[in-house]
């Protein structure tokens, strides 16, 4: 199990990690998530051995691993554009760090090319694949000797979005089938929800929260946590009583409501529905109907109706919410807690 | 049809150079020796090439360049680690202090050898005066810093992330150099070994002062067969081997240098702190800057050293003519004619070599294209192997009728300084232009940009740098150019590396320290020059 | 210094544009250099240029009292050393570089004599003169100058030490001047090879034992005369250690230390070989008559007076006064050693080959 106590890293003096703590027990697969420059890589980096710790240590399975170079630590670190080395072929790339041992084994590489779906490509050379090949082999590479932990850098974010969301699938499958403990940085929620079963969100160099990734989803701790995890909007005071309200249909509104982060389908149109409002704008994609609505009360909100409804702007829509699509915004009893 | 003539024109100008002051000279002196008294003897050429004495002298020119080139790349390494990658303090001025021994006339690196290591010299208890590891040592000396920059360059502009990659794979550091950092340096490395291997094996000089008269070198046996013994045959044979070992190297070297994919990321990244593991690093790079400094540090003091004890006599000396007028004109005003030939130099090493930097780095589209391509890179690297005193007698056997009667022309010192200046800009800016990627130039082209806009917009800005650069390198080989321009050189306009060699040839310790005072000045002029250079920061200079 | 390198990169780019040199203010006789310039004049006038080695030097005031009187235009061009000056007037023969040459000594005017390199002259010469013309060729070669290579002695380190320094070649093997001695090679030093000449000339055919006795005995040989001087000689300014050189018979007069009346070397006199330096009008020269002109003023007292501060040779003429320090501390052997130069000619490569093998063994 790998437990970060109170890591600092600065570059120069200038702060990119900030007294961070994490922990993750053995076969899961943990999501840093945060936006470009808030400290995430750095942190991998620092996990790797690659960067220098200012404070707080590393340890894994209980040892302390802060002194330990980057190649004794066991860790694979697999990169955001795979790094593959050009002058090498796929299975001399994925056979490195077997040979690196001395023990050279043409049929695990011939293994770990199936498991990422590269049968045949064994004497390619890096130039000759695309970009979501040589993440695969990049992959395949970095599960060679089977690692104690996995780091991965933006795995997936050099790739186009069909594959993104076909290759994070495979990871997880991957990752799972191989049993092995990932430490993943990314700062696309998507990808973070396709792959990881644990989240630590990241922000200005800090931890701002962490947990199982449910548990994260439904309770963001913050505003901008709630935006960073792909909520639409965040409503604080009458507006989100009244939509409190609504969920709990019949009742009063609650005195001192808490922050509401609504989705862009917490909302949809329901005849029956307890909230009234305007159509501003009506735009359909391949699933539903997308609205914003001028909810009386609230302001202007997104919301869904049936892709065969007929909405224009001007008509009066009743809309219903949807509870699952909505998360309180602030501390509540499950956020903080480490899986 | 119009991309060949694009290719004539470019190479028109730099082969016609090449040609006229290389190819026709050479071939020229090569010929006397195949048509011994008036009969074509090839024969006769080929016979001399079985002397036991001519497969002495070149064995030993191939073992001792070969020597101080692997000597060269294995102290110039971890140098080029420390200077280039290391957050070393100071590490631009010992940077631009190595280049010094590359400029230095050889004379006076002779002289300074010898002072250390002659008998009672600080290091006489060694033993090595006239001895092999001398010569081998002195060649070090001279080329260490071509492999320093070259290699350093290389690395500097080299993308961490593969060796981090590799170091997270479980690889050791050591592991990581073989399977990781080595390959990708290895083009850098080949460039520069072939090179020094030319320089080592032309070296002339260097060889006559350090090596005595026991050791020759086939430079050295060119040189003693044509102007003591006059036996243009065996110097014709000799300088034909010198031009195929030449020509053979050079094809090795491209073939050892190819990489797949040519288009480099120049991701030029912060210099590292320094850790505990960089220890035998650091002791290497001492070790350099010891076998550097000592030669350079003897020459210092030996300037300030007087008939009246320590003082600058020397150099305030050097505004007049030496004693017993050792000289027509005084080590200032040659210092203006140096510059000032260096300045013709580098413009006309400059032009050319950026000609033939575009011609051999364009993509070509077809395969004999590229060879011609390649044939051409090759062909301008030719000067630096084949001897001076061949190319010089050549100057006067065949440039002696209209159109071309040069033999008298001012003009010829800065050509023959260019053309030995050319390499090192050609290899300074082919590394460049190839890292840029054609399709920004197809970019530009789609744009509607003429292949003449689509240069400024997307070649001049990465290129004009480096070009700077390697103005200042030109300059600098050009300041220190000896074996050539002492043949050419008017006595009414000499340079400093031939006033130097004069003061040298006159007794009297007046002269003996104005020579040590004039070469700390020119080593002081080249390191300035070079500072500049390395202030330009172009990560790629001196890449040959 | 950044700005000065722009600035030398903005000249050049400039230089560029014009298509202009800066050699065009220094060089200026590159265009006045073409033949035709000086073919014009068969009377004396006219450009005439002067091939040389390097050691060629002689005072400006000279040079423009000359021109003045003659109206010629002297240019010279001086490079390499005696060996490469001959090697380049052999090949140029025909198509010389200039009109005249200065600097072909006894030990290389065979081979240029031979292939025809010179025209005939034989101008009067001073009185002295005679005695140092060659034997054959004397219709086309001069002589100018005249030096002696000799084995230079430390005295003050002899004197130090105690011992008697030597006097003679033979002197030279003997065990008590063990590690002395020091010389630049006879493949790649003038000197050098004046040296190998005259044990050539003492020892004949037996040269070569004499010579391994001499390496026995600890001699070094160096690759150039300054090497050996400036490098391993006691008095040469450097750290030397060797109190015995080969240098030439002048040498004493530059080791007069300030104040004192006697030089700290001393010149052997019996182990001197003669070198004469000859100059020659060139075969298809293009200003004939300018170029006799040029070596009766070679021959002429004020310059014959000039050769020893400017060169560090004799005149060849009696009536030229030598300086007061070399009358004092330079002295001319009487009979020096010498190998005629037809000799030289026919044995120089043997004689080298077989030296080099002795030396290298």
């Amino acid at each position: 199990m790998l437990a970060l106590t109170d890591v600092s890293v600065a570059y120069d003096g200038v702060v990119a990690v900030d007294d961070v703590s994490l922990e993750m027990p053995e076969g899961s697969i943990l999501a840093v998530l945060g936006p470009s420059g808030c400290g995430k890589s750095t942190l991998l980096r620092a996990v790797a051995g690659l960067e220098p710790l200012t404070s707080g240590s590393i340890s894994f399975d209980g040892r302390v691993v802060d002194r330990l170079p980057t190649h004794k630590r066991g860790f694979a670190l697999m990169f955001q554009d795979g790094q593959l080395f050009a002058h090498m072929t796929v299975a001399r790339n994925v056979g490195y760090a077997l040979r690196l041992r001395r023990r050279p084994s043409p049929q695990r590489v011939d293994d770990l090319l199936s498991l990422v779906g590269l049968e045949g490509y064994a004497d390619r050379l890096p130039a000759t694949l695309s970009g979501g090949e040589r993440q695969r082999v990049a992959l395949a590479r970095a599960l060679a000797v089977e690692p104690r932990l996995l780091l991965l850098d933006e795995p997936l974010s050099a790739l186009d979005a069909g594959l993104r969301e076909r290759l994070a699938v495979d990871l997880r499958k991957i990752l799972h089938a191989a049993g092995t403990t990932a430490l993943m940085v990314t700062h696309d929620h998507d990808e973070a929800f396709q792959v990881a079963d644990q989240l630590a969100v990241m922000r200005a160099g800090r931890v701002v929260q962490s947990g199982a990734i449910d548990a994260v989803w439904s309770a963001p701790v913050d505003e901008e946590t709630a935006l960073f995890l792909g909520y639409a909007r965040v409503l604080s005071g009458s507006p989100a009583a009244t939509v409190l309200a609504a969920v709990r249909s019949g009742c009063e509104r609650p005195v001192s409501p808490p922050s509401l982060a609504l989705r862009r389908s917490a909302l949809v149109a329901d005849e029956h529905g307890p909230l009234i409002g305007t159509v501003e704008s009506a735009r359909a994609t391949p699933e539903v109907l997308r609205l914003v609505v001028d909810v009386r009360d609230v302001g202007l909100i997104d919301a869904v109706a049936a892709r065969d409804s007929h909405w224009g702007p001007g008509q009066t829509v009743r809309l219903s919410v949807d509870p699952a699509r909505i998360a309180r915004v602030g501390k509540s009893e499950q956020s903080r807690t480490t899986a | 049809m119009r991309r060949w003539l694009t290719l004539a024109l470019l190479a028109a100008g730099p082969v016609l150079v090449v040609g006229v002051f290389f190819v026709l000279p050479v071939s020229g002196m090569v010929a006397r020796g195949f048509w011994a008294d008036g009969a074509f003897d090839p024969g006769g050429v080929l016979q001399v090439l079985t002397r036991p004495r001519v497969v002495r002298v070149a064995w030993f020119t191939v073992w001792s360049a070969g020597a101080a080139t692997v000597i060269s790349v294995l102290l110039g390494l971890p140098a080029a680690f420390v200077l280039h990658r290391l957050a070393l303090p100071g590490r631009k001025i010992i940077r631009a202090a190595l280049l010094v021994p590359f400029v230095l006339p050889t004379v006076v690196v002779g002289v300074a050898f010898r002072l250390l290591l002659g008998e009672a010299g600080p290091l006489g208890f060694l033993g090595l005066d006239g001895t092999p590891v001398a010569i081998v040592a002195g060649l070090v000396f001279f080329n260490l810093a071509v492999v320093i920059r070259a290699v350093g360059a290389a690395w500097e502009s080299l993308d961490v992330r593969p060796a981090e990659a590799a170091a997270a794979l479980g690889a050791s550091p050591s592991q990581v150099w073989w399977t990781v950092t080595l390959p990708a340096l290895r083009p850098a490395i080949v460039s520069a070994a072939s090179i020094v291997f030319l320089f080592c094996a032309t070296a002339f000089g260097i060889v006559l002062t350090l090596g005595g008269v026991r050791y020759a070198t086939v430079e050295t046996e060119i040189y003693l067969l044509t102007t003591t013994l006059f036996d243009l045959q065996a110097a014709a044979a000799l300088s034909v081997l010198q031009l195929v070992v030449v020509v053979a190297l050079l094809g090795l070297a491209a073939r050892l240098r190819a990489v797949p994919d040519p288009t480099a990321d120049r991701s030029s990244s912060r210099p590292r702190r320094i850790r505990r593991g960089d220890g035998p690093a650091l002791v290497a790079t001492a070790l350099v800057l010891g076998l550097v400094a000592a030669p350079i540090v003897t020459l210092v003091l030996g300037s300030f050293r007087t008939e009246a004890g320590w003082s600058l006599g020397n150099y305030r000396a050097l505004s007049g003519v030496g004693s017993n007028d050792a000289l027509l004109v005084p080590v200032t005003e040659a210092l203006l004619t140096s510059v000032r030939t260096a300045v013709d130099a580098t413009w006309m090493a400059l032009i050319m070599g950026l000609a033939v930097a575009v011609l051999v780095t364009r993509r070509s589209q077809s395969r004999p294209e590229r060879r011609v391509r390649g044939l051409l890179d090759g062909f301008f690297m030719l000067p630096l192997g084949v001897s001076a005193v061949t190319l010089g007698f050549g100057f006067l056997i065949t440039l002696d009728r209209p159109p071309v009667d040069l033999r008298d022309s001012a003009l010829l010192v800065p050509i023959a300084q260019a053309l030995v200046a050319l390499p090192l800009v050609v290899r300074t800016l082919v590394p460049v232009l190839a890292g840029i990627d054609d399709r920004q130039r197809q970019a530009a082209a789609s744009l509607g940009a003429s292949p003449w806009r689509a240069l400024l917009t997307v070649d001049l800005p990465v290129v004009w740098k480096p070009l700077l650069a390697a103005s200042g390198f030109a300059f600098a080989a050009s300041l220190g150019e000896f074996g050539a321009t002492s043949f050419l050189a008017r006595d009414d306009n000499p340079t400093v590396p031939i006033v130097i060699f004069r003061l040298i040839g006159h007794p009297g310790e007046l002269n003996f320290g104005m020579a040590l005072a004039a070469s700390v000045v020119l080593a002081g002029t080249t390191a300035i020059v070079m500072l500049a250079v390395e202030r330009l920061r172009v990560p790629s200079v001196g890449a040959f | 210094m950044l700005r000065c390198l722009r600035t030398i990169s903005i000249a050049s780019l400039t230089l560029l544009a014009t298509a202009c040199s800066t050699m065009g203010e220094s060089g200026s006789s590159a265009t006045e250099s073409s033949p035709e310039a000086a073919a014009g004049s068969q009377e004396v006038g006219g450009k005439v240029v002067l091939v040389s080695h390097e050691s060629f030097n002689l005072p400006k005031k000279l040079v423009t009292a000359f021109e003045r009187e003659s109206g010629i235009d002297l240019v010279t061009r001086s490079a390499g050393d005696a060996g490469t000056l001959t090697a380049k007037l052999s090949l140029t023969k025909g198509n010389p570089t200039g009109d005249l040459a200065f600097g072909v000594d006894n030990t290389f005017a065979s081979r240029p004599l031979d292939e025809g390199v010179f025209a005939t002259y034989e101008p009067s010469l001073p009185d002295g003169a005679a005695e140092f013309a060659l034997e054959e060729g004397a219709d086309k070669l001069t002589p100018i100058d005249v030096g002696h290579v000799c084995v230079n002695v430390d005295t003050e380190w002899f004197e130090k030490e105690g011992i008697a320094p030597p006097e003679t070649l033979a002197d030279l093997v003997d065990p008590t001047y063990q590690n002395l001695f020091v010389t630049p090679g006879a493949s790649t030093s003038s000197p050098g090879m004046a040296f190998f000449l005259s044990t050539v000339a003492e020892y004949g055919d037996d040269w070569p034992d004499y010579w391994t006795s001499l390496l026995d005995n600890g001699a070094k040989v160096v690759d150039g005369w300054e090497d050996a001087y400036f490098g391993d000689f006691t008095q040469g300014g450097g750290k030397g250690v060797r109190p015995i050189v080969l240098s030439y018979d002048s040498s004493p007069a530059f080791t007069v230390p300030k104040g004192s009346a006697e030089s700290s070397t001393a010149a052997l006199l019996d182990t001197c070989f003669r070198q004469v330096e000859y100059a020659g009008v060139l075969e298809g020269a293009a200003n004939p008559a300018g170029a006799e002109a040029v070596i009766d003023w070679l021959l002429s007292t004020e310059v014959q007076a000039a050769l020893p501060t400017a060169m560090y040779v004799f005149p060849v003429s009696d009536e030229a006064e030598v300086p007061a320090d070399w009358a004092v501390h330079a002295v001319q052997p009487s009979a020096p050693l010498t190998v005629s130069p037809a000799d030289i000619a026919a044995n120089r490569e043997q004689w080298l080959t077989e030296w080099t093998d002795v030396v290298t063994r």
